[in-house]
């Protein structure tokens, strides 16, 4: 792994949230990665420890961390883990998650939702 | 354009990233989180998006689904209905609303598929005209197509089986329908382009393959940027197919070690097995099922893959029918085939069609849906978002 740009990172950021997500999860994770790459099962009980133990909104950090990093695998993993956790939610879910607000005009949303109705069917209460 | 803002000083998913996740997601997640923000409307509407998470889709084994045109129903079966060891998952209704679908005696439904999409053919027996249609029934989108302007009139020519197609130069999808003008002899396609919108006619090369070989086919297959049609030429079974960049026809010879002429142990006579092979899709390869053997009480079924060249997949015993393969599970043993059986009827042989699932390891067959049916069109899909 790239020492250097690990060390920069430490050195960049002052949020210690960041620190400890970045020491506890994604530095461990080469060496994870290379003892279970072989077996998907282990990988996939894995991802749910980690959904578990880590806040949904953690994971944009630890994104964050290993797209700096250019850690491809675990950009990879975490990427897939979002999608996992998203994929059924409802669009309220969704913008809390990504931090992002409604731009439509009053009537726009309700006309999308309509239009779209059937994919609105056996989402995840919040 | 920042699809993604945060409230507080705190972190942002580059564009980029976010664009990662959600081309990961399936197509009932995106259609609703169009509703999330504008951008995120542009972004899951946009045609460089559908083409990236087609390109993901694509290579995941479990994004594979059927559909099955049968007794005026139209069903779909995912990919762990169709390859789970224990029972096999129960089909989805499509809910069709505002449909044409066939009803009448005298329309044949014919399907065709490919990226995403299916092309839909509903032929008037009667007027021996057709009509289409492109659906995606991932996002339950659909276009009618505009008869071609240009058309013969159908009493002084004869349309070979239509194809359907993805040109990956232009990244367009589109109808192929070759023709044949009597008593002239002079071949022509028809081609509709999906993002042009309109028909064009180009008048194919006398000396191309095309005018050697007379396209048999049931069916078209769509493997590659092209579209392949089983064929005879000088009385032996060929392969011709139409390469959508380039717009020329090909030729692709047989295996040469397969015997498409079984001899009659008692008689002597040959037996041709012309009529007992069809081509279909294993993986993302161009699979030739064949009816072969060294003699005819010896009969097989084999399966030939086109990679490089042509490769022997595996042979499975023959059980009377003729079968095409349409997709492969995950770990390449199991393979979904449409089974066609013909049923002579006094003089004329009728054609039962039902879908069966091929061990090519134990060589075991299980049926997978229907009895054996003469109106049961099916095609594979994967979840796409051409065409919202």
């Amino acid at each position: 792994m790239k020492f250097c740009t690990v060390k920069q990172y430490f050195d960049d950021e002052n949020n210690n949230n960041v620190t400890n997500g970045i020491a506890t999860t994604v530095i461990p994770l080469p060496n994870k990665h290379l003892k279970i790459k072989a077996n998907n099962k282990e990988m996939e009980q894995y991802e749910q420890e980690l959904l578990r133990n880590v806040m949904p909104q953690e994971l944009t950090k630890l994104i964050l961390a290993a797209n700096y990093l250019n850690f491809k695998e675990a950009l990879d993993f975490f990427c897939r883990t979002v999608a996992n956790a998203i994929q059924n939610k409802s669009v309220d879910y969704v913008r809390k998650f990504f931090g992002l607000e409604s731009d439509f005009e009053p009537g726009e949303e309700e006309k999308l939702c309509k239009e779209f109705a059937w994919s609105f069917e056996g989402v995840d209460e919040d | 354009m920042r699809i993604c803002k945060a409230r507080r000083r705190s972190f942002t998913i580059p564009n980029d990233l976010i664009e990662d996740i959600l081309s990961r997601l399936p197509v009932k997640s995106l259609m609703r989180f169009k509703c999330v923000s504008k951008a995120w409307h542009t972004l899951i509407s946009s045609r460089q998006f559908a083409k990236s998470h087609f390109q993901r889709a694509s290579q995941n084994p479990s994004c594979m689904n059927v559909l099955v045109f049968t007794d005026n129903r139209v069903l779909s079966l995912g990919y762990e209905a169709l390859f789970q060891t224990s029972v096999h998952g129960q089909p989805v209704d499509v809910d069709f609303q505002g449909f044409p679908l066939w009803g009448e005696e005298y329309v044949e439904t014919n399907l065709a598929s490919c990226n995403g999409l299916v092309c839909i053919e509903l032929y008037n027996r009667r007027k021996r005209t057709s009509e289409y249609l492109v659906w995606n029934p991932s996002t339950k989108s659909y276009k009618n197509i505009p008869r071609p302007t240009s058309t013969p009139d159908s009493k002084s020519c004869w349309f070979y089986r239509f194809g359907f197609g993805y040109d990956y130069s232009t990244d367009d999808h589109k109808i192929v329908r070759p023709y044949q003008i009597f008593p002239f002899d002079i071949k022509r396609i028809e081609i509709f382009s999906l993002k042009t919108f309109t028909w064009k006619t180009i008048l194919v090369d006398v000396d191309n393959i095309y005018n050697c070989s007379l396209p048999l086919t049931p069916k078209t297959t769509y493997c590659n940027g092209a579209i392949y049609w089983s064929a005879l030429k000088y009385g032996k079974p060929s392969i011709i197919y139409f390469d959508l960049a380039e717009e020329l026809f090909h030729e692709l010879p047989w295996p040469e070690s397969v015997l498409y002429c079984v001899r009659d142990g008692s008689s002597g006579k040959c037996f041709y097995t012309t009529g007992l092979w069809e081509l279909g899709i294993f993986g993302e390869h161009l699979c030739l099922s064949v009816c072969t053997g060294e003699s005819r009480k010896n009969l097989c079924v084999q399966l030939w893959v086109m990679k490089e060249s042509w490769t022997r997949l595996a042979t499975i015993p023959y059980l009377g029918t003729c079968l095409r393969p349409m997709c492969v599970s995950k770990n390449g043993e199991k393979v979904l085939m449409r089974e066609t059986q013909v049923k002579c009827v006094g003089i004329t042989g009728e054609c039962y069609y039902k879908l069966v699932e091929w061990n090519l390891t134990d060589h075991t067959c299980t049926s997978i849906l229907c009895d054996p049916n003469p109106r049961m069109e099916a095609a594979t899909y994967v979840e796409s978002l051409y065409l919202q």
